[in-house]
């Protein structure tokens, strides 16, 4: 009898149907074709096209620049065709719920992870900010990019920090305080000015740099203290750092300058 | 902790603060025999021994319940999503 683990190992990919064999309880595509081709399948209905070869084409609105991705290795070559349509879509397999609860007593009663499955939710919702950080080229020109990218690595160490900090039994303030002072650097820095409107961590950075200064200005004579995060906040920067890892390296703190 | 029948496959695994609870769960829903070796304070987490009787139904399927966990955590908070 099937259990969650059983289903694990034998998922249907959301997009093309093929079974895999997932190593994550929150993966849903077998391939990176197939992440892709859901995500624009979701986002541009009106840019699928197909060629004589059976490849997808995804014109860009914008740019009316041509992304080929070449169909997945399907024996019914149409099933990817016809897509935005309700026939498509009942197409789709059945989304990986999980195995329902039984008493039978020779089934295995599952345990869910809410926090787990709190951050899978947060990346499904931001999910256009994960493909905006897959594909930078896309969305940005070179000159934003550089900028997007000088911020992005500061904004993943000050997040890797948080969150290290806030496994900490205590912390001392000294350090919190130069963290502190890098989010207000960050803020003020020109780079943070000429960061584009569809870059999606700024209110997140005004949030935590906002955040950290009332934290350290109410510290007042405590050298260490206890630093905590709300579940909501630390499922979000989880998420936030997973997103930026896929997109810029972890450089030391030590290594950069938060100002210029 | 009993001594550990032949059938058994014992292992050890840092559980984060996180995932405690639900881990717990795990343990104490299939009567796993655990033990906690060692605690963390400084970065609040736990060494947990487990003990997995192979010849219950349940105690593979348990394992597997807790590595996919962690699996699933150290990929989140250490990971990035070119790690499939």
């Amino acid at each position: 009898m099937e259990t969650n683990n059983d289903h694990l190992k034998n998922k249907s990919c959301l997009n093309c149907g093929n079974n895999f064999s997932a190593e994550r309880i929150t993966k849903k595509y077998c391939s990176e074709n197939c992440k892709q081709t859901a995500f624009y399948k979701r986002n541009n209905p009106q840019t699928f096209l197909l060629n004589d070869t059976n490849e997808l084409l995804l014109t860009d609105m914008a740019n009316h620049n041509q992304l080929a991705i070449s169909a997945n290795d399907d024996k019914d070559e149409h099933k990817n065709v016809l897509l935005f349509n309700d026939t498509a879509r009942e197409n789709i397999p059945a989304n990986d719920k999980r195995t329902e609860v039984t008493t039978d007593n020779n089934t295995y009663q599952p345990v869910q992870s809410s926090f787990l499955e709190a951050i899978a939710a947060v990346l499904e919702e931001k999910e256009q900010a994960l493909f905006m950080l897959t594909y930078p080229q896309k969305y940005w020109q070179a000159d934003t990019l550089a900028t997007v990218k000088w911020i992005s690595i500061r904004l993943r160490n000050l997040i890797e920090n948080l969150l290290r900090f806030s496994n900490y039994n205590s912390i001392d303030k000294g350090s919190f305080k130069c963290m502190t002072n890098a989010f207000t650097q960050l803020i003020a820095s020109p780079y943070f000015n000429r960061l584009p409107l569809n870059y999606p961590f700024t209110n997140l950075l005004i949030q935590l740099e906002q955040e950290s200064n009332r934290i350290a200005g109410s510290l007042k004579k405590k050298s260490i203290f206890r630093f905590q995060l709300s579940l909501n906040r630390k499922v979000q920067l989880i998420a936030a750092r997973y997103m930026l890892a896929g997109f810029i390296p972890f450089v030391k703190f030590s290594e950069l300058n938060f100002e210029k | 902790m009993q001594p550990i029948p032949k059938n058994n496959i014992t292992k050890s695994y840092t559980i984060p603060l996180d995932l405690l609870i639900d881990i717990l769960k795990i343990v104490l829903n299939n009567n796993l025999d655990y033990n906690i070796e060692a605690i963390n304070d400084k970065e609040s987490s736990l060494l947990l021994q487990v003990s997995f009787d192979q010849t219950q139904f349940n105690h593979p399927k348990a394992k597997e319940n807790i590595e996919y966990f962690l699996n699933d955590y150290s990929h989140f908070f250490y990971g990035s999503p070119n790690e499939q």
